[in-house]
């Protein structure tokens, strides 16, 4: 049984540092991807020397991009062979997590798409209501949240506008 | 040295205003708040209250940033004691050594060692602030275009080869940096790059943005991943204030363990890339090595808590140095007091002592003040503190990103900028995930621009000649460094390799 568990054990170890290149590499290869692109672009908006024959604008992008790419692969061997201090993630890649994180950020992009309709109070009210409701682990009465949603957006819009900044907000609304 | 103590009294002129009391006051206290909640972080934590500072004038600005930065120092360490949570990276030791003396009953003289070792070495470190700073800044005028290009080059690589595991990723995370801050203008010929027809682009990426959401939106989102940790609900001991008054002759005791923590504090302060955390790595190091019972280390050895708390003050006050001295950033924290600085014209090198004297020595003069406060508020306010901080803990999300989204937004009053800051929370994101350092990442934004700029400006001068950098003294000495800071790794790599082959 200890013999199962033990296969069972080095079979996730190496499932789990599968997806850890995987992940490494499709990052890596997305970086060294746009940086390429951003080399076409910059070969073809900017000059590399200027008329005194001296670099133009072009000339540090492309030094940076260069070394970025080349950057990019000696990463990616480390990863791919196994060797060199890059060659493993110091925390495995767990979905699970990234699915938690990446629900907070959808949320915060759907608040801000909001607020281009409705303004920042009520953005925030809806996100401050969303997340400790929904996505917070934290068990919070429904009137702490109720609460909070009201004030804490109302707080900071009156913080702000104490320190002279307008956010966004619709004419229909009296603040 | 009279001449700095003359301007030190001037500082402390500009200083003895209420006004500047109070928000030295405010600063601190809300570093102490952002310091003592977990996962914050002191740079994540100024970052978020920078916004605060974007209506003010710049003297009573910089003195509450400054008083946030050194005031996260303080309460890092109460959160790990207490909670077992350090509230920033280099008070990890203070949970380390902190929590079982707290285990033990001894918690009040935990923290109360902590604080007091906090005081003695930030205020010592402040004194050598106060002689160092202007006599670097007078050598640092002889700088030109070269040496200019050839300090950045250097902070570069010592940051890369101080921060973060592996060399191509550090150099990775720099380069991004340096891309994002090539979008825009170029410096020398004004031509747009990298905009894609978008004009708003043309100014820039602003830094107060990207610092939002590299180090808010992105630790947010990374704490959610790790889910809510059950220790937040930890009873905690109710601590008396008499316990945390200071006992000298404990203190007596520490002297060697504080006095080796601030001098290394303070070294790593003052190099680029360093910090408050590598500091208090090495002091802990150095202090288990130099003991005479190390077996006592972690699990509640005293001399842990002082010599690490001694360093990361004392870090605080050395990562001064490089930013009012010269300009650059001397930690990740800096660098978002860098963008104060920037945000209101204000560019910190040798020239802010010549032009705005009264803005860098009160600034100097308001971290004696304020450590001052610092341990007074600190020793006597523990209770009500722990009370903040669980409070708080429910609705820190929501907090957060109104804050930042409300702070993005008041940079230039664009919703566009709303919409970079969460751009730059989910690349952060990412780069995090596969170990790639923030502070490489901002230093690569602040510092890329200046860096072409003097690069272009020092070649335009010596007539296309490349091997200027190689030939004036200070710049040639300081490439050589980062040549033999960048090819020295490689060899040992190289070194050991050959050694596993068998290979005399």
């Amino acid at each position: 049984m200890s013999d199962n568990n033990k296969q069972l054990s080095e079979n996730l170890t190496q499932t789990n540092e599968r997806v850890d290149k995987i992940f490494a590499i499709t990052v890596l290869a997305v970086i060294a991807g746009l940086s390429l692109f951003l080399i076409v672009v910059d070969l073809q908006t900017l000059e590399f020397y200027n008329d005194l024959r001296i670099f133009g604008p072009g000339a540090f992008p492309f030094a940076v991009f260069v070394l970025m790419i080349g950057l990019c692969v000696w990463n990616a061997a480390e990863v791919i062979t196994g060797k060199g201090s890059s060659a493993k993630l110091s925390k495995h890649i767990d979905f699970l997590k990234i699915v938690k994180s990446m629900r907070l950020y959808l949320l915060i992009v759907a608040s801000l798409l909001f607020m281009h309709l409705v303004g920042f109070v009520l953005a925030m009210m809806t996100f401050t209501f969303t997340e400790m409701k929904f996505l917070s682990e934290k068990k919070v009465s429904l009137p702490k949240i109720m609460t909070t949603s009201i004030i804490l957006p109302l707080a900071i819009f009156y913080v702000f506008k104490w320190l002279n900044v307008s956010l966004p907000s619709p004419d229909w609304m009296p603040l | 040295m009279a001449e700095s103590f003359s301007n030190l009294m001037m500082g402390f002129g500009e200083l003895m205003e209420i006004r500047m009391l109070v928000f030295c006051l405010i600063g601190v206290t809300m570093g102490a708040f952002v310091g003592a909640l977990p996962g914050l972080g002191c740079s994540s934590g100024t970052a978020i209250l920078l916004p605060f500072v974007f209506g003010m004038e710049p003297q009573y600005a910089l003195v509450m940033l400054a008083g946030i930065y050194y005031g996260a120092m303080y309460s890092g360490s109460i959160t790990g004691t207490l909670l077992n949570i350090p509230g920033e990276s280099g008070a990890l030791f203070a949970a380390i050594e902190g929590h079982p003396l707290y285990k033990q009953g001894k918690g009040g003289f935990a923290i109360r060692i902590g604080i007091t070792a906090s005081f003695i070495s930030g205020t010592i470190c402040v004194v050598l602030l106060t002689f160092f700073a202007p006599m670097l800044a007078e050598f640092c005028l002889k700088f030109g275009a070269a040496e200019k290009f050839a300090l950045m080059f250097f902070a570069f690589v010592f940051v890369s080869a101080l921060s973060g595991k592996t060399l191509s990723k550090n150099f990775l995370a720099l380069g991004v940096g340096v891309t994002f801050s090539m979008i825009g203008v170029d410096p020398m010929t004004g031509f747009p790059r990298f905009a894609f027809g978008q004009v708003w682009l043309y100014d820039g990426v602003d830094f107060a943005i990207a610092i939002l959401g590299c180090y808010a939106i992105c630790e947010i989102m990374k704490q959610a991943g790790d889910g809510y940790d059950k220790n937040y609900d930890a009873k905690v001991q109710k601590i008396t204030i008499r316990e945390t008054l200071p006992n000298f002759k404990e203190l007596w005791q520490l002297k060697w363990s504080m006095l080796r923590g601030g001098i290394i504090g303070f070294i790593c302060g003052a190099m680029p890339g360093a910090g408050a955390t590598i500091a208090a790595f090495i002091s802990y190091g150095a202090e288990k090595k130099v003991s005479k019972t190390p077996e006592r280390f972690g699990h509640g050895a005293i001399e842990g808590i002082a010599t690490t708390e001694a360093a990361n003050n004392a870090a605080s006050a050395g990562a001064m140095v490089p930013l009012l001295g010269l300009g650059i950033p001397g930690s990740s924290t800096t660098a978002v007091l860098l963008t104060g600085f920037l945000m209101f014209g204000l560019q910190p090198g040798p020239t802010l002592f010549t032009n705005r004297p009264d803005v860098a020595w009160s600034l100097i003069a308001s971290m004696y003040v304020g450590n001052i406060m610092l341990v007074l508020m600190c020793l006597l306010g523990i209770s009500a503190f722990i009370w903040l901080v669980q409070k708080s803990i429910p609705f820190l999300n929501p907090l957060i990103v109104a804050i930042c989204v409300a702070g993005s937004f008041s940079a230039n009053n664009w919703i566009r900028d709303v919409w970079l800051m969460a751009v730059f929370g989910i690349v952060a994101y990412v780069l995090s995930l596969m170990d790639f350092p923030m502070v490489n990442v901002l230093l690569g934004l602040i510092l890329g621009k200046d860096m072409e700029f003097n690069f272009m400006k020092a070649v335009l001068l010596a007539d296309g000649d490349i091997s200027i950098f190689f030939t004036k003294p200070i710049s040639a000495t300081l490439m050589w460094v980062s040549v033999i800071l960048l090819v020295f790794p490689l060899f040992k790599i190289a070194h050991r390799n050959l050694f596993k082959k068998g290979v005399a």
